[in-house]
C-alpha cells in the first residue's frame, strides 16, 4: 500500500466518522466489553502515564501480560496470504494483539472496538512499537458500515458476544446475574442470537473486497471438554454450549437470571452461518489447545487430523489435566480421528 | 494442504507451517515466520546458515526468504524430496552407519577449517530431525536456526555433540553401555582428528571440554539450550567417553 492509499484510508474513515479525538475516530456510541472494570481501567491509565505499556501491564495486571503481548496468539494469521499489503479490519480488537500482528506483517489496520479505553491502550502500544499503520475506531461492531474496503477481516473470539448487548466486564460476567448492571436493551426485544450473528457476518462480508479473507476464531460447541463437564467459558455454566438452545436458556435463566445468548457452534453449523452471510469458499481448521493460545492448527479433514500430534501446553500441570487434556485428547484425535470434537474452530472464508 | 505444526516451540518465538501435497501428503515445504525480535533473529540465523552450507556443498537446500521487514520475516524451505529422517529410536549400534555418514559429511563441508581452532557452528546437528539421508547415502544438514558464524566455537564441536547425544540415548535404553559403542565413538573421534577437524581445544578430554564450551556459550541457543541432549548426559558417561579416547 502506498503512502497515498494510506492517506485515502484515513480520508475514508473521516467520511464515516465526523469526530476524531486523540487518534481515535468516534462514532458517539458508548459500550463496554473489557477484562477490566471502568474503575480499574482508570487506575491502569494512571500507571500508563508514567510507564511504557509492557511495564504498566506487568505491574498492574500481570495475569494479562501474555494475553496482550504474546505473539503466540497471532499464529492463525499465518493461514492468511501476506504476500501483498492490504487493509485489515479487526472487529472487536480489544487491546489489539491481532491488530499489532497484522500491522507487523505490513498491512493497514482498522481496529474497531466499542471500549474506548482498550483503543487508547492500543494507540499507546502502536506508538511505542512505531506501528503507524493502525487506525482506531470507537464504534459498536454490530453497526459499522464499511463497504468493499478490506482485504482481510478478523473476528477473533467475537462472534459469540454479538448477541450479548449488556456491558461486560469478563470476570464479573462470570459471577452470574448480580453484575449485569447495564443492559442496553431488554432481551425480550432483541433479535435471536443467530439472527444477530448472521446480520453481523453480513456486514463483515460487505466490508471485504472480492477475494478478501475473513479469519474467524471461536470455541467449538462440541469440544470434548464441554461434553465432559467443563463449563461454558462465556457464562460459566456446564453443558449449555451443546444442549438444545431452549434447555440452555432455561438453565441460564435459573442460574443467571437471564437468557443464554453467547451462542457458539459446531463446524457444520458455523459454516452454514457463514454461507448464509454470503461466503462461498470456507476453509475450516481444528485448533488445539484453544484459539487464544494455539499450538497446533490442522485442517478439519481426514487428511488434516492425521497431522495431529502432541504439543507443548504449559497449562497442563495436574495429573487430572494430563488425563483429560492430554491423554484423552490424544486418544480422541490421534486414534479415533474425532476432529468434530476438537477444542476450537478457526475459519478462513473468502468473499 | 497447509497447517500450523508449531507455535513458539521450545521457546523459539517462531511459527512453523507445513505445506503438504494434497494427494500424496508428502511434505513439500517448511515455512517459518516470526514477528518478535527473538524469532526474527532465529530465522535470520537459519537463512545465513543455509547460505553458508549451500556455498560448501553440491546438494543444496532450496530456501526462499519470502518476506523480510523490521517486524516480520518468513522463510520457505522446499524439501529435498529424496531425503528422509531416520528412526533414531533404535540401539546405538544400529545407528553406526548414520553416525559415520554424519561425521564424513561434516568433514566434507568443513574442510576449509582444517587445523583451525574455531569454525562455523551448526548448533544442533541431531540425528533426530536435523540430519537427513537418502538412498545413495548422501547427507543433508538442515535446521540452521542456531547457526553461529563468528568463529567462537571449536572446530569439531558439532559432531561431538551428535556423538554425546547418541551415547546419552543409549544410556537411557540400557543400564550398561556395550563396549562396542565406545569403540565406535573412539573411531569417530579418530576420523575427525585425522581430518584435522578436531580443534586443539578438544584434543584432551574432548567430551568434557565440549560441554564446557556449550555451557559458556548458551546464548547461541537463544533460550532453547534446555532442549540440548548433550547437557542432560550424566557425568559418568562423559568421563567414560574421554577415558576411551585417551586410552
Amino acid at each position: 500500500m502506498t503512502q497515498k492509499e494510506m492517506i485515502d484510508l484515513k480520508e475514508y474513515l473521516k467520511l464515516h466518522y465526523k469526530d476524531y479525538d486523540d487518534g481515535v475516530f468516534l462514532s458517539g456510541k458508548t459500550g463496554y466489553w473489557s477484562n477490566l472494570s471502568e474503575k480499574k481501567n482508570k487506575e491502569f491509565y494512571k500507571i500508563l502515564e508514567k510507564n511504557d505499556c509492557k511495564t504498566a501491564v506487568k505491574s498492574f495486571m500481570p495475569q494479562f501480560e501474555e494475553m496482550i503481548f504474546s505473539s503466540k496468539r497471532e499464529a492463525a494469521l499465518e493461514l492468511l496470504d501476506h504476500s501483498k499489503q492490504g487493509i485489515c479490519i479487526d472487529y472487536g480488537s480489544m487491546w489489539g494483539v491481532l491488530s499489532v500482528g497484522m500491522a507487523k506483517r505490513g498491512h493497514h489496520i482498522i481496529a474497531v472496538d466499542q471500549t474506548y479505553d482498550s483503543l487508547k491502550f492500543l494507540k499507546l502500544r502502536a506508538t511505542e512499537e512505531s506501528l503507524e499503520n493502525i487506525h482506531l475506531v470507537n464504534d459498536d461492531i454490530r453497526d459499522v458500515n464499511f463497504k468493499n474496503i478490506a482485504d482481510y477481516a478478523l473476528v477473533n473470539g467475537v462472534l459469540e458476544w454479538i448477541p450479548e448487548t449488556s456491558e461486560v466486564v469478563v470476570d464479573d460476567y462470570f459471577k452470574k446475574s448480580s453484575s449485569l448492571k447495564k443492559e442496553k436493551k431488554s432481551n425480550q426485544i432483541l433479535k435471536k442470537p443467530r439472527e444477530m450473528q448472521i446480520s453481523f457476518l453480513k456486514k463483515v462480508y460487505e466490508s471485504l473486497k472480492k477475494e478478501g479473507q475473513l479469519l474467524l476464531a471461536i470455541e467449538n460447541k462440541l469440544h470434548y471438554g464441554y461434553l465432559l463437564g467443563q463449563p461454558d467459558p462465556h457464562v460459566n455454566l456446564k453443558f449449555t454450549t451443546f444442549l438444545p438452545r431452549n434447555l440452555s436458556n432455561i438453565i441460564s435463566r435459573v442460574f443467571r437470571k437471564k437468557d443464554y445468548r453467547t451462542h457458539i457452534y459446531s463446524f457444520s453449523e458455523l459454516k452454514a452461518l457463514l454461507r448464509e452471510a454470503g461466503f462461498s469458499k470456507i476453509d475450516d481448521f481444528c485448533c488445539f489447545p484453544m484459539y487464544h493460545f494455539p499450538s497446533l492448527i490442522v485442517p478439519n479433514s481426514k487428511e488434516g487430523i492425521r497431522q495431529y500430534e502432541t504439543y507443548e501446553n504449559k497449562d497442563i500441570i495436574t495429573w487430572k489435566q494430563k488425563l483429560v487434556f492430554r491423554y484423552f485428547e490424544i486418544f480422541l484425535m490421534k486414534y479415533l480421528k474425532a476432529r468434530n470434537f476438537c477444542p476450537s474452530i478457526i475459519i478462513v472464508a473468502t468473499k | 494442504m497447509k497447517y500450523i505444526k508449531g507455535v513458539h516451540r521450545h521457546g523459539s518465538e517462531t511459527f512453523l507451517i507445513i505445506s503438504k501435497d494434497q494427494e500424496s501428503l508428502k511434505t513439500k515445504s517448511i515455512i517459518k515466520s516470526a514477528t518478535t525480535q527473538k524469532g526474527i533473529n532465529s530465522i535470520t540465523s537459519e537463512h545465513k546458515g543455509i547460505n553458508w552450507y549451500n556455498s560448501q556443498t553440491s546438494k543444496k537446500i532450496n530456501a526462499i526468504l519470502e518476506k523480510q521487514t523490521k517486524t516480520y520475516i518468513k522463510i520457505r524451505i522446499n524439501i529435498n524430496e529424496d531425503f528422509f529422517n531416520i528412526n533414531t529410536n533404535v540401539p546405538y549400534l544400529k545407528l553406526k552407519k548414520y553416525l559415520d555418514l554424519t561425521v564424513k559429511h561434516y568433514i566434507e563441508i568443513w574442510h576449509n577449517y582444517k587445523n583451525q581452532k574455531f569454525a562455523p557452528f551448526h548448533g544442533d546437528l541431531s540425528l533426530v530431525g536435523n540430519v537427513m539421508f537418502n538412498n545413495k547415502d548422501e547427507v543433508l544438514f538442515v535446521d540452521w536456526e542456531q547457526f553461529e558464524n563468528n568463529l567462537i566455537m571449536p572446530t569439531g564441536l558439532d559432531p561431538i555433540m551428535t556423538i554425546i547425544e547418541n551415547v546419552w540415548y543409549e544410556s537411557l535404553r540400557s543400564k550398561k553401555i556395550d563396549k562396542n559403542v565406545f569403540k565406535h565413538v573412539k573411531k569417530l573421534f579418530i576420523n575427525l582428528n585425522e581430518a584435522g577437524l578436531l580443534s586443539s581445544f578438544l584434543e584432551k578430554t574432548p567430551a568434557q571440554t565440549a560441554l564446557d564450551f556449550i555451557k559458556s556459550n548458551l546464548k547461541i541457543w537463544n533460550g532453547q539450550s534446555f532442549k540440548l541432549p548433550a547437557l542432560k548426559i550424566p557425568n559418568e558417561y562423559i568421563k567414560e567417553i574421554d577415558n576411551t579416547i585417551a586410552n
